[in-house]
């Protein structure tokens, strides 16, 4: 899933930055409109993050005496400043023997953790580390999943899951379920699943109509028309074939051979291609490779039987049946991005509801709970 | 880029001319000749202005500091000498503070520039057309782009400047002498935005134009701002001193409340960034009134080693409309600055108002080299397409990253210098690399290897298709 990638280094990223990223004008206003042009400047981040660590060194106070200079006595003045270096001294040396301590738990943390990987355990920091790092990451997504996510936040299906996975999660920990939203079945249809990842993750999108495709604007040209009509002819075939599980080994090539083929008529003509079309263009291509491979799994026929299918005439129905056959949403493709938009909603009004009903039982699961604090790498 | 070419970049852009009233397509005369010698008079025909019957506004700043051209006519910009009357129907341009007055004389209008890059809007140059004023107006102009400060310098009570927009137009009632209110007005393309050739005779909106943000900011005193839907009274800070919208998906306007000035108000020579770009603006505005065609001055700014010059030259060209010898300078220059600038300055030309994308596409149309049609119609838009640059969806594509990529190896240079510059805006870990769209081709081949393997160290590419498993042969069914 090109999303996740995409966006989980920006996630991390945004782990580490403090403070506001808004801009300030003079005058005690600020500037609205700027960065909406260009290429933005990021988002104000979490505050903390990596921060903190040892702390300086701090705690040198020339001029501690009250006054000693004030007795007029050389003596006293020297002794009090004897004294004052003593203090100065002791809390030098006294830092040097925390730093000193530290250090050696953290050699003895690297050797308890060296150990346990000696061991093959798994339950070690470097673990521990990554599971908060992974829980922040879900929890950052889950955030901007519901706060007014970007478009391809929800077009990747990325946001769908995030909610969908904590409404699960609330509805586990509670028994509680949301209102009675319904979903209107045209919305159902092109809502695209797959079988949460045992078959590479894939799913069909594209091609679920019995392999029927609708190509988009910039390769129905007419240069492009013979390798259209091959694709569209072994394409056809070879779902027929899933259906009646017969599909071939030659069948199967042949697809990938004229999907390639398709893939590189494209590519002679990248100079004359706006560039809108060609990210269109692309993306049914490389939607069309990975569903064209999910043809060869095992499970590609329950596709287009509709066992693999968003169903049901509510959000709360529909939920539970991709809870019970593990489904995933999947990639939205350009025709069926209303409907993803109009089942994003009808989630969110769902999920909404069932927060406001579960209140305090929701627990960190709340829309504005804060992500767990991040310890320290261990192997940074 | 840094901050102070930035704001030059702002500040530089606007220019006008080319759209007049909105719906009026630019319409260039190769042939005017521009004057070199003071016009003391000048009306829509082109003529000295006998009479003050026919003025509009009188130019008060000096020679160099404004450029005229007729609005609708088009045709080389000419300087004007101080004292001059203008009369209707004029495009006026200005870079750097030109000054012009009511014809009688109770408002005086200053186009501003904002040279230290502060300025909420990127304005560095500021153009309006003029108009004689409506019954009841003391001054009429059609705001093109950039900002404007009107001062009621009447001796006495309140004045009236009526403000033109592409779409609609206002009134502003300056209270009583002093009283100063600046106005801005900037537009451009939203970034994914996907250009269409539309016919000659089509009706501008704002969903056929870049979106075009204004403000109206009270400096001093109290202002009246009287639309045809709705009225606003503002008054200077600590006041309800600023109102702001923009042509779409805008929420109705409503007065905000401010402290103080900001500080973007008021130039600071003591600015870094206006230091370093106040005397290059002053030399062209000396350059401008000896030499009179400002086409010629920008040229001889592109050859300057001041790379403060060479940006302004660059953007002076695209203000006066000289895409040609723009596109020239671009093409024919080693300096990097100046194709990195000349790209923004386009995006800035293309966003000035209604119909400009119009006017430029049928100059690509049009653009020869060696007497031979450099684009097709499909690569005119996909240029078009590719100056407007990526909206947030399109950047989380790998998909264009692919395309950036395969376009550095585009035989067109503008398609090449185009993709870099997108490419090192997304990606600065490459920016190192160092591909330069004016090397030959073995050169290039090296630096795109190089992006290639940083995009791909970097996942901005499509991952690989996971592997092809061919079809497990299912067992055969019993035979009964």
């Amino acid at each position: 899933m090109f999303c996740t990638r995409a966006f989980a280094p920006a996630l991390l990223a945004l782990l580490m930055l403090t403070g506001s990223a808004s801009a300030q004008w003079g005058g005690g206003f600020q500037n609205s409109w700027l960065g909406q042009y260009g290429y933005g400047y990021g988002r104000g981040g979490m505050g903390g993050g990596y921060g903190g660590g040892y702390g300086g060194m701090g705690g040198f106070m020339p001029g501690m005496g009250p006054g000693g200079y004030m007795m007029g006595l050389a003596s006293v003045t020297n002794a009090n400043g004897q004294y004052q270096m003593q203090i100065q001294q002791a809390r030098v040396e006294q830092q040097q023997a925390e730093r000193e301590r530290y250090k050696s738990r953290l050699a003895w943390d690297q050797t308890r953790i060296d150990e346990l990987k000696l061991r093959g355990e798994e339950a070690t920091a470097s673990r521990q580390y990554r599971e908060t790092v992974r829980d922040q990451q879900r929890q950052e997504t889950l955030n901007w999943s519901r706060d007014n996510p970007p478009t391809h936040y929800i077009m990747s299906g990325l946001a769908l899951n995030a909610i969908m996975d904590e409404v699960r999660k609330i509805q586990l920990a509670t028994n509680m379920r949301g209102p009675q939203v319904t979903v209107d079945q045209d919305v159902l249809d092109h809502l695209n699943v797959n079988n949460g990842g045992t078959s590479g993750g894939g799913g069909f999108s594209l091609i679920k109509n019995d392999g029927k495709l609708n190509w988009p604007i910039s390769l129905r040209t007419s240069e492009f028309n013979p390798i259209r009509q091959e694709v569209d002819q072994i394409m056809g075939q070879a779902v027929r074939m899933v259906k009646s599980d017969s599909l071939d080994g030659d069948t199967y090539n042949k697809l990938l051979a004229e999907l390639d083929k398709l893939q590189k008529a494209i590519d002679a003509v990248v100079g004359d291609l706006r560039p809108g079309d060609f990210i269109l263009a692309n993306r049914f291509i490389n939607s069309l490779n990975k569903e064209a491979r999910v043809l060869s799994d095992p499970d590609a026929k329950k596709y287009f039987s509709g066992e693999f299918r968003a169903q049901g005439g509510t959000v709360g129905e529909v939920l539970e049946n991709m809870f019970k056959g593990g489904l995933k949403f999947s990639e939205a493709n350009d025709n069926d991005r209303t409907a993803y938009n109009s089942f994003y909603n009808s989630l969110m009004q769902y999920d909404t509801a069932l927060l406001q009903a579960v209140g305090p039982l929701a627990g960190a699961a709340g829309p504005s709970a804060p992500a767990n604090k991040l310890p320290n790498n261990p192997n940074p | 880029m840094r901050s102070w070419w930035r704001g030059l970049v702002m500040a530089a852009v606007a220019l006008t001319g080319i759209v007049g009233c909105g719906s009026e397509a630019p319409k260039r005369n190769p042939q005017a000749s521009a004057p070199t010698t003071p016009a003391p008079a000048v009306t829509v025909s082109g003529a000295p202005a006998p009479a003050v019957s026919s003025e509009a506004v009188k130019v008060l700043s000096s020679r160099g500091t404004v450029l005229i051209r007729d609005e609708v006519k088009g045709g080389a910009y000419r300087t004007v000498e101080k004292g001059s009357s203008i009369g209707a129907g004029e495009t006026v341009l200005s870079f750097h503070d030109g000054v012009i007055s009511s014809a009688n004389g109770k408002v005086q209008a200053t186009l501003r520039s904002d040279l230290s890059g502060k300025n909420p809007l990127p304005v560095l140059e500021s153009a309006v057309a003029t108009r004689m004023p409506s019954s009841g107006v003391d001054l009429e102009l059609k705001l093109d782009r950039g900002r404007v400060d009107f001062v009621n310098t009447a001796k006495e009570g309140k004045v009236t400047v009526k403000v033109v927009g592409p779409f609609t137009s206002s009134e502003l009632v300056l209270a009583s002498p002093g009283t100063r209110v600046e106005i801005e007005l900037y537009g451009r393309w939203l970034p994914g935005s996907r250009f269409a050739a539309l016919p000659e005779n089509t009706k501008y909106v704002p969903e056929n134009s870049p979106v075009l943000r204004w403000m109206v900011l009270v400096l001093k005193g109290e202002v009246e701002i009287q639309h045809p839907l709705s009225s606003f009274s503002l008054k200077a800070p600590p006041g309800n001193a600023l109102i702001q919208a923009q042509t779409i998906n805008s929420e109705r306007p409503v007065p905000e409340h401010l402290d103080s000035l900001p500080d973007w108000v008021n130039e600071d020579p003591k600015d870094p960034e206006v230091a370093k770009t106040k005397p290059a603006l002053e030399k062209l505005a000396a350059a401008l009134a000896s030499h009179g065609d400002a086409s010629k001055v920008f040229e001889e700014f592109s050859q300057s080693k001041d790379p403060v010059e060479r940006i302004i030259a660059v953007y002076g060209l695209a203000a006066i409309d000289e895409l040609e010898k723009m596109f020239v300078v671009i093409r024919s220059s080693k300096q990097e600055d100046v194709v990195d600038e000349g790209i923004i300055a386009l995006r800035h030309y293309l966003g000035r108002g209604p119909g400009v994308d119009q006017a430029f596409y049928k100059f690509l149309m049009t653009h020869q080299i060696n007497n031979q049609p450099v684009f097709k119609p499909s690569q005119a838009e996909a240029l078009i397409d590719l100056v407007y640059g990526f909206n947030e969806e399109q950047k989380a594509q790998p998909t264009t990253y692919s395309y950036l990529l395969k376009q550095l190896s585009n035989k067109r240079q503008a398609f090449r210098g185009l993709a870099i510059w997108h490419l090192e805006r997304l990606v600065p870990d490459g920016q190192k690399i160092g591909y330069d769209p004016t090397d030959e081709e073995p050169a290039r081949e090296l630096s795109i290897k190089k992006w290639r393997d940083k995009l791909t160290e970097l996942k901005k590419l499509p991952e690989p298709l996971p592997a092809a498993k061919p079809p497990v042969a299912k067992p055969a069914a019993p035979k009964p």
